[in-house]
């Protein structure tokens, strides 16, 4: 099962600049949480 | 999960969590809660189907999670305003570099939430071991 397909998803961060999901793991791993909302 | 951030940077990795909803919500909840981790947001969804996860009424308040909230308002907590998309479910996922997905918990119902335990477990386990097995139904 490998990453690749949401690697290259695009997401954005609170300043609504765009973030590249596969970059959060290039470098170390990551525990990704995905949440159905916030509070 | 913020107890659990010292736990996961001690095992070198990162907490990193995406939300459904706008920019503007994550920045409100960020700097209410002062949280010390990537928040981010997809509003199309996109990352929580291309990572397998769940989205639907039924999922979200059948009796399953009719359960998992009892438990949760006897323990105390209490939901405040939602942003985003109700009926989409979360779950999460642990990634080692170049991008091998060690772990996956997909939550099946609102409650279901990702097991902290096997999070750190899959974390700092180097290879896969039994619990790289994805839950779900």
């Amino acid at each position: 099962m490998d990453a690749r397909e949401l690697g290259r998803i695009q997401v954005l961060d609170p300043d609504g600049r765009e973030v590249r999901l596969g970059d959060l793991w290039r470098e170390r791993p990551v525990a990704l949480v995905f949440i159905r909302h916030f509070g | 999960m913020r107890d659990a951030l010292d736990d996961i940077r001690k095992a070198g990795a990162e907490l990193v969590v995406v939300g459904s909803g706008r920019p503007e919500h994550a920045r409100e909840f960020r700097d209410a809660q002062r949280l010390r981790f990537p928040l981010l947001v997809d509003p199309e969804l996109a990352s929580f189907r291309a990572a397998g996860l769940r989205r639907g009424v039924l999922s979200t308040i059948g009796p399953r999670a009719l359960g998992h909230a009892l438990r949760a308002l006897r323990s105390g907590a209490r939901q405040g305003a939602t942003r985003g998309d109700p009926w989409q479910l979360g779950g999460a996922l642990v990634i080692r570099p170049p991008g091998e997905i060690a772990w996956r918990h997909v939550s099946r119902e609102a409650g279901d939430h990702p097991p902290l335990d096997e999070l750190l477990r899959a974390l700092r386990r180097g290879g896969r071991g039994k619990n790289g097995l994805v839950r779900a139904t």
